[in-house]
């Protein structure tokens, strides 16, 4: 955590080593945040870069004041999403691209199931409300804790916890067709 | 009420474990044996979704954005700057005014004497801006494509000069910009956007590990790239062999011969032979309808560059000495014969169309040739060759690609001397 904070302030003193070292680490969670909710590789792709070009224009301004840098990064990428939506909202939802890598990708078979489950993940997650699924993609996409979730939500994390617990429940219900029973 | 929040914060405590791999299900219901009933479905789902979104960019999305990245940091200075929108969502009168009030603010006497200024002198900014709003208000596809195979000339004129006049500083700035204009070429002649543009960064480096900067170490791609460079090269009368695994291909396409009045060999580089790695570029050029483009032949000191394919044969002359990109602007945009359909739906003119296959064809040749002189010379520092090479792969990759392409789409459309 230091360690990121001493990158960060690196970088808004305008060290560009410093600014690399942050994308490198958040390369990956700020793609499939971007990826989950708008299900289209060559979009998400050139959105993730958006993201990162607009923290490295923005960086001198930010300010942590109790704000992390991951979620201040969740919160551009959030932004980007609302004005992708904005403008594809006339637009028909996609399949999720063919294209997709998954990370165990040593076996062909067991990639085309993780993309059969990702695509009903992706369908079950539609059905929640934006709460609910700004904090699936927080969480489970982006890989953000708790405490980065609310901050990046700007609730308490009681709140974040309640919506994680009632997004679970909901996607148990879409996915599975129950929730009772425990199995 | 008291209780939920108990839950929530169980489940959450389940959760972050679950997702770091510090536990399993299992051991977690163990620990909370009185919640297990309730706990279970819901560790199950989340561990479900948690699996499903563990997806990764693809490898070469990674090397490009990366190498992206790195170029916009490169060409700004610094990071800590105020908010700015980004070139691409100025609209274009917006650029224009800029462009008339940068010449009225600098004085138009400034932008021309820019001209020729090198890195370092301090009108050099100006010469890189007015470059920048060229493009920005060039209408067309293979206007832009000229002026960027002109900005690509202009940086390997100046690395050259920086090289031999020991001010090496600036040569990787210059590099990395060259590297984004082949990009640019290869883009903008790419069929519906959807062609590959090489990228020329190594796109197996997919690990977190720190690798950014001017001390990048080589990179696969480099290496290779080097070494088609010197296969092409070595039809241009250069020292290293051809390699047999990349003149396999040799006949397969285009066959530029060289024919220079000045120095007297007469060469066969082999354009097809220059990629190893070519990103199966399916529009290759085995017939133009075109059989002789006479270009304008300028006195005494020109190079003469033939192109022979089946059944065409372009004729390109390098202009003497003002311009090493061999555009002549009014044939920019003159012509009205015969309008052939570019890949980007823009209509170009035969002659335009001969005009830019002679620029293209002329530079796909001299700048590798420039730009492997340099990596060949000690003056350049080892520390900025990886550069180099990645912009001597882009240009390889790029300026085929873009003949490839345009001639493609000279094929399928009404081309010049076909009824």
């Amino acid at each position: 955590m230091q360690e990121e904070l001493d990158l960060v302030q690196r970088a808004r003193q305008g060290e560009q080593e410093a600014f690399a070292q942050l994308y490198e680490n958040h390369f990956d969670k700020i793609f499939r945040y971007v990826v989950l909710k708008i299900r289209n590789q060559a979009e998400a792709e050139d959105m993730t870069q958006q993201v990162f070009i607009k923290a490295y224009e923005s960086i001198g301004s930010y300010q942590s004041q109790g704000v992390p840098f991951t979620a201040w990064l969740f919160r551009i990428a959030h932004n980007q999403m609302v004005d992708y939506v904005r403008k594809q909202s006339k637009r028909q939802t996609v399949p999720l691209d063919e294209s997709l890598q998954i990370m165990d990708d040593c076996d062909v078979e067991h990639e085309v199931e993780t993309k059969i489950e990702m695509e009903k993940v992706v369908l079950a997650t539609a059905k929640l409300t934006k709460a609910q699924r700004e904090v699936i993609s927080l969480r489970f996409a982006g890989g953000l804790s708790i405490t980065e979730a609310a901050k990046t939500m700007r609730k308490s994390e009681g709140a974040i916890k309640a919506l994680q617990h009632s997004a679970i429940l909901a996607l148990r219900k879409t996915l599975v067709g129950g929730v009772n029973g425990g199995n | 009420m008291g209780t939920n929040k108990q839950f929530d914060n169980i489940l959450n405590e389940c959760l972050e474990k679950l997702i770091t791999g510090q536990e399993t299900v299992e051991q977690c219901l163990q620990r909370y044996p009185q919640y297990a009933a309730e706990l279970e479905p819901l560790l199950r789902t989340a561990t479900m979704v948690n699996k499903a979104v563990d997806v990764k960019p693809s490898a070469e999305f990674r090397a490009k954005a990366r190498y992206e990245m790195q170029l916009k940091m490169a060409q700004s200075k610094a990071p800590a700057r105020a908010p700015t929108r980004t070139a691409r969502f100025v609209p274009r009168w917006a650029i224009a005014v800029g462009a008339v009030m940068l010449v009225f603010v600098l004085g138009g006497g400034s932008v021309l004497a820019s001209n020729n200024v090198m890195p370092g002198n301090i009108l050099y900014g100006v010469k890189l801006a007015k470059e920048t709003v060229q493009v920005k208000l060039a209408g067309s596809t293979e206007k832009k494509t000229e002026l960027y195979v002109t900005m690509a000339a202009n940086r390997v004129n100046e690395m050259t000069w920086m090289a031999s006049n020991n001010k090496t500083q600036n040569i990787e700035a210059a590099a990395l910009r060259l590297d984004n204009y082949y990009t640019q070429i290869g883009k903008l002649a790419s069929v519906g956007n959807n062609a590959m543009v090489f990228t020329p960064y190594n796109s197996s480096n997919q690990s977190n590990t720190f690798s950014w900067g001017a001390t990048t170490t080589e990179t696969q791609s480099g290496t290779t790239m080097t070494q088609a460079a010197t296969t092409q090269l070595a039809g241009a009368g250069k020292s290293a062999p051809p390699n047999p695994a990349t003149t396999t291909t040799a006949a397969a396409t285009i066959t530029p011969t060289v024919t220079s009045t000045v120095v007297a060999p007469v060469t066969t580089p082999t354009l097809s032979a220059v990629a190893p790695y070519t990103p199966a570029p399916t529009t290759a050029v085995t017939t133009t309808n075109v059989n002789i483009l006479p270009i304008t032949i300028p006195p005494e000191t020109s190079t003469v560059i033939t192109v022979t394919q089946p059944a065409t044969t372009f004729v390109i002359t390098q202009p003497a000495a003002s311009s090493r990109s061999g555009i002549h602007d009014n044939n920019v945009s003159g012509g009205n014969s015969n309008q052939v359909a570019t890949n980007n739906g823009l209509s170009l003119s035969a002659s335009n169309y001969s005009s830019l296959m002679n620029i293209l064809l002329y530079n796909s040749v001299t700048q590798p040739e420039e730009i492997q002189k340099l990596l060949d010379s000690n003056q350049v520092p080892e520390s900025v060759k990886p550069t180099l090479r990645r912009a001597l792969a882009a240009s390889q990759i790029n300026y085929q690609n873009a003949i490839n392409n345009f001639s493609s789409s000279n094929n399928n459309s009404t081309a010049p001397g076909n009824p």
